[in-house]
């Protein structure tokens, strides 16, 4: 397993030079620079070209795309991604201010999604075919069909602005740092509410889905139905030997949607005002703010690799059968 | 130009400190709600957070929306434009408008050298002011004493002075230490109103009066900026009194401002600031180098018909470089009138005629076919577009909308790929638009990129910044104003109002005609709260 | 194995499900009502901004937009649109998931080595960047935001192909066909491709349904179908501005979105139980 795992590691590596030329190639390909960015958000008055001259040396923009790249490459491996053209701040302060944010949400959002969506899942997977469970089929190809913008801006409507039982935007209130720990944890769980049914309304259907097929598929295997002969209660067999294999999916369900949430993040971001990841990568894509493109690009490719590479191990641990093999992600 | 020439301001600073040390807390003891009361704290709108609290540093006008309150400008700008003392408390031009000369303390007139250096220095990577003070020579510019500076510049243009509403100072000796770029974005030491209590990045910044200020005291105790990017959240937590105030679209001000619960204790205003909106013509272009094609292609705008429709008369039209609130205006120029029959009357005199009669006019077998690049996801751009481009399909002319994202259009446009554009300027008090239409201004050097050309528009341009009479400066501006109406290297089209909604707690909200709420004086400095609607008044604990 | 026996099978259980019969004549309703678009509404882009922001009458029946074009001719184009985007960008990432699949799971080896890199890549990649991209490139148009979705979801495709692949590449079926001496590319693309395909197809379906959607979502960030082509997605984005008051932009479009998406998820689960030899019902 040792050897496997070092194997996976270094294709990992491969795979995020790979990852970060393509990036850098398309956000060099990408019509304007930083450069552009000032001037277009410049007034209507002269510029200093002396000034465009200096950040265009200092950002390497001077010289050709290979250079550029080494550059930055240089700057990885010794852990420093650069500052960002916008703010000059280093780009890991950046990132790392807002990183705890995006994996807080998003975490509790797949949590509740899972915590909600699996035992639907595996309780509709044993009542097949009967009417209540097509019933809630529906239901949930009807909530996974919404899109999300929409459904953020009716529950702000609604929770907020007509009911006003929950805050409308931000992670914490105004009074924040005066309440006592205890009040601190209700404030921002009351602000975490409609973020994460927005991020997770969508997801819960998806776990009900995989969970459901993920058990259909296991119950008719054989080894179940060898149990069953040798006189396993059902329900023993359900818990022993099913559930844990029906997890598997699950993993690789996890794994799967690691490098989505910054796309799908971004959304819900803007509209509860959440300092995430998602929206700062949106923004760096439209300031042409390279350094930080690229940084953020690196976190996202880390964090896929590495969850790509848990979920293989995983499911190898979970599955005795599956022998430590290259698999697709 | 003639170089022997000096161009000289003589700034005299006021006595001010800059500081960063804690107030002591004030408590309000008048009883009568009618009159100003001290205390409370108002909860602003930023737009998006900002990039930097360095001053020279700034980015964005959500930046400046902040620095404003934690320094003063060596000019401020009153509610009409005209420039009136800040930290400088009086100024002299040399004759040939050279030189600037003033005077200080505590902050000293070392400090403001330091900042213009800072400012010039190409290191400082300051793009967003380093144009403003690109002309400073630092071989005239001369401390004279503590209190007194000269600043000297390679060329003497009138529209300087504006710029020094631009520099706020920042200590030397806080400043000239540690990495500038980096250190000071989170931390401040200013002379101005308030000062820093926290700021969390993403989320929002606390600001508290500083009881030493020199100035005229203003009211509110504390001033807390709130980062909202999406203007529908930013509306609704307007409507729950979450925030105090923010901009908010003409739609919303059209609908909701009509609404009575809302209007119990909403304010909406309107009025209108220093922007517009217009078509760039690439004067370039083969078909649109023509200047009675452009005129005939804005005589398919109905100007009238947007403005009574889309915007319920809160937007007037345009017809050149000023807007009705600047001195340079020129009340006498027509705003040119909607004509699609007379379009195509011109049309047809210059050639495109239908001749496959495929509905398309055509002029050496080429059809009559434009793209307009727009700004994507932008609420002004794209019904004006959708609009015209269903004008000039009447008359039998294509318009391709193009939106593209704003960098990638800026690219194209400085580069002058590109045949049209809708865009739109904020413009700066001084009118001057030099770097707009002067030949020498073609990017890179300038922002002249519908690469408009005219020796007598270059003429009028030179004259109207090298004039220090505004009287004779007036006049040179408004046969600009005429000659590019004429021209119409742009086709000019609306000044939009902006709208806000502002809570009815917050008293005595005045606006100005350059910025509105923003960078005027007193402007903010005058808001209060009635002792009983302090809703957000929290115990202030610092992290 | 005989195809039309499968596929006969196959359409016999799918029809046991009334409901996915349901989602599927309203598929075919909407993609006739589509294809014969202009010739039952007004001119969708026809401005009039006199009338702008009108409740349903009997001359708008669905009201009309923030420029008072007719919100029911909008959405009836819009199904053209939307529903070209979401078949054409599914069909695309089927192409390119298929193929790389199928070399990766006949191969394996230095093939299936390369594929999973490359699905790594794509996985990792920065979907807007890439949208914005293609944009800026070439021309925003409804054909940019079919191949840039197409090209960032063949991965799920290209998984299913290639474990399908590896499972029955060596199954006596493919074997007579090696033995007979057919080149590769015909066993793979004639003989074993319409064996995997069926997991693949029901991962399509999927895929028609999340093209819609995420064709809405970046409306929402303004990197949408430009104007002013209507597609469901930008009729509810232009609603967003007026969800007060103008309820009738964001119903619309936002019921068309739900139930083609709805009807599409629907469908690919049935079909995928269809496929199931061992499913019971």
């Amino acid at each position: 397993m040792t050897s496997y795992v070092v194997r996976r590691l270094l294709y990992a590596v491969l795979t995020f030079i790979g990852i970060t030329i393509a990036v850098f190639a398309l956000v060099h390909a990408v019509p304007g620079d930083p450069i552009t960015f000032y001037i277009g958000a410049h007034g209507a008055h002269n510029l200093s070209q002396p000034t465009l001259e200096a950040i265009r040396h200092e950002y390497h923009l001077d010289e050709p795309l290979v250079t550029q790249y080494l550059y930055w490459l240089r700057g990885v491996l010794r852990l420093d991604f650069g500052t960002s053209v916008v703010d000059h701040r280093y780009v890991t302060t950046r990132i790392l201010e807002k990183l705890p944010n995006s994996v807080e949400l998003n975490l509790i959002a797949f949590l509740v999604a899972a915590a909600i969506g699996v035992p639907i899942g595996l309780w509709s997977a044993t009542r097949s075919g009967r009417p209540i469970e097509r019933a809630s089929a529906v239901l949930f190809f009807l909530l996974y069909s919404l899109p999300s913008f929409w459904v953020a801006l009716l529950l702000m409507e609604l929770f907020s602005v007509k009911l006003g039982l929950l805050p409308t935007f931000g992670m914490t209130s105004d009074e924040y740092l005066d309440l006592s720990a205890g009040q601190k944890l209700i404030d921002h769980a009351r602000h975490l509410v409609l973020p994460v049914i927005t991020l997770s309304y969508a997801q819960i259907a998806i776990f009900a889905r995989f969970s459901k097929s993920a058990l259909t598929e296991v119950i008719r295997q054989d080894y179940i139905t060898t149990a069953r002969a040798k006189g396993v209660a059902p329900r023993g067999v359900l818990w022993r030997h099913a559930f844990r294999n029906a997890l598997i999916p699950l993993i690789t369900l996890l794994g799967l949607t690691i490098p989505t949430l910054l796309s799908v993040g971004v959304i819900t971001e803007q509209i509860f005002q959440w300092d995430g990841i998602g929206r700062l990568y949106f923004v760096s894509i439209l300031t042409r703010d390279y350094p930080t493109v690229l940084g953020l690009t690196v976190v996202t490719a880390v964090v896929t690799l590495f969850a790509s590479l848990l979920a293989d191990i995983l499911y190898a641990m979970a599955d005795p059968r599956v022998r430590f093999e290259e698999t697709a992600p | 130009m003639d170089g022997v020439k000096r161009f000289v301001v003589l700034l005299l600073l006021a006595v001010v400190a800059c500081t960063n040390e804690r107030p002591l807390p004030t408590v309000s003891t008048s009883e009568d709600l009618k009159k100003p009361q001290e205390g409370g704290t108002v909860v602003r709108r930023l737009q998006g957070d900002i990039a930097t609290l360095n001053p020279v540093m700034a980015q964005s006008v959500n930046d400046r929306q902040v620095d404003y309150y934690l320094h003063t400008p060596m000019v401020h700008f009153d509610a009409d434009l005209s420039a009136i003392p800040g930290l400088a408390e009086k100024w002299e031009i040399s004759s040939d408008g050279r030189l600037y000369t003033s005077d200080g303390s505590n902050v000293t007139a070392g400090d403001v050298l330091f900042t213009l250096k800072k400012i010039i220095d190409p290191q400082t990577e300051a793009p967003q002011i380093a144009g403003a003070f690109d002309q400073l020579d630092l071989r005239t510019t001369r401390v004279v004493d503590p209190h007194t500076i000269v600043v000297g510049f390679k060329d003497g243009i009138s529209p300087q002075l504006a710029h020094f509403n631009d520099l706020l100072v920042i200590p030397e000796h806080v400043y000239a230490r540690g990495d500038f770029k980096i250190d000071f974005t989170s931390r401040v030491v200013g002379c101005g109103p308030y000062r820093l209590v926290r700021r969390v990045a993403g989320k929002e910044i606390l600001l508290e009066r500083r009881p030493e200020y020199w100035g005229p005291r203003p009211n509110l105790q504390r001033v807390l900026f709130k980062v909202i990017a999406d203007d529908i959240t930013a509306w609704n937590a307007m409507k729950r009194g979450e925030i105090d105030e923010t901009i908010i679209s003409t739609d919303t001000w059209l609908a909701e401002g009509r609404r009575p619960e809302l209007q119990k204790f909403i304010d909406f205003r309107r009025f209108y600031t220093l922007n517009y909106n217009y078509i760039a013509w690439n004067n370039r272009d083969p078909v649109l180098g023509d200047k009675r094609l452009r005129r005939a292609l804005a005589m398919c705008i109905d100007l009238k018909s947007i403005i009574e429709n889309v915007y319920h008369g809160t937007a007037r039209a345009m017809n050149g470089p000023f807007t009705p609130d600047q001195w340079a205006y020129n009340p006498d120029v027509p705003v040119i009138e909607y004509n699609p029959q007379e379009a195509l009357r011109t049309l047809r005199s210059l050639g495109w005629l239908d001749t496959n009669k495929d509905g398309l006019l055509d002029k050496g077998g080429k059809p009559l076919k434009l793209e307009m690049l727009i700004t994507a996801g932008s609420i002004a751009s794209n019904p004006f577009a959708q609009l015209f481009q269903a004008e000039l399909k009447k008359i039998g002319i294509e318009l391709d909308v193009v939106p593209l994202d704003f960098a990638t259009l800026i690219q194209r446009v400085l580069a002058g790929n590109y045949q049209c554009a809708y865009l739109s300027w904020n413009l700066d008090p001084d009118p001057d638009p030099f770097a707009l239409f002067d030949s020498s201004q073609f990017p890179p050097r300038g922002q002249n990129f519908v690469f408009y050309s005219n020796p007598e528009a270059d003429r009028l341009l030179e004259e109207g910044r090298r004039e220090f009479d505004q009287t004779k400066r007036k006049k040179t501006y408004q046969q600009l104003h005429a000659l590019l109406a004429d021209d119409q290297p742009y086709t000019w089209t609306l000044q939009v109002s902006s709208k806000w909604a502002i809570n009815k707690r917050i008293r005595d909200v005045k606006e100005s005609k350059g910025w509105g709420l923003f960078q005027w004086f007193p402007g903010e400095l005058g808001w209060w709260i009635p002792i009983d609607q302090r809703t957000h008044d929290v115990p202030l604990r610092r992290r | 194995m005989k195809r039309d026996s499968v596929s006969a099978m196959t359409w016999r259980r799918f029809q046991r499900s009334k409901l996915a019969l349901g989602a599927l004549a309203y598929v075919v309703v909407v993609a006739l009502i589509a294809l014969i678009a202009p010739m039952i509404t007004v001119d969708p882009n026809a401005v009039d901004i006199a009338s702008r922001l009108r409740p349903p009458d009997h001359t708008h029946r669905l009201g009309t937009d923030d420029l008072g074009r007719d919100v029911l001719a909008r959405v009836i184009h819009g199904a053209r649109v939307s529903l070209t985007v979401g078949l054409t960008a599914t069909l695309i990432s089927l192409l390119i998931g298929s193929f790389l699949g199928a070399i990766a799971g006949y191969y394996g080896g230095a093939a299936d080595w390369l594929v999973s890199r490359l699905i790594e890549i794509v996985l990792c990649f920065p979907f807007l960047l890439l949208v914005l991209g293609i944009v800026a490139l070439f021309r925003p148009s409804f054909i940019t935001i079919m191949i840039a979705l197409g090209l960032t979801s063949w991965t799920t495709e290209a998984r299913f192909v290639r474990g399908e692949f590896l499972r029955i590449r060596d199954m006596e079926f493919a074997q007579a066909a090696r033995a007979s001496g057919a080149r590769d590319a015909r066993i793979i693309f004639r003989h074993l491709l319409p064996n995997a395909i069926a997991p693949v197809l029901v991962s399509a379906s999927f895929g028609v349904a999340s093209a819609i959607l995420i064709e809405s979502a970046l409306s929402f960030l303004g990197m949408g179908v430009p104007p002013p082509t209507p597609t469901w997605g930008n009729i509810l984005y232009s609603a967003e501005q007026h969800l007060e008051y103008a309820w009738w932009l964001a119903v619309f479009p936002g019921v068309a979105i739900f139930l083609t998406v709805a009807a599409f998820n629907i469908i690919g689960d049935r079909v995928r139980d269809a496929l199931d030899p061992r499913s019971e019902s």
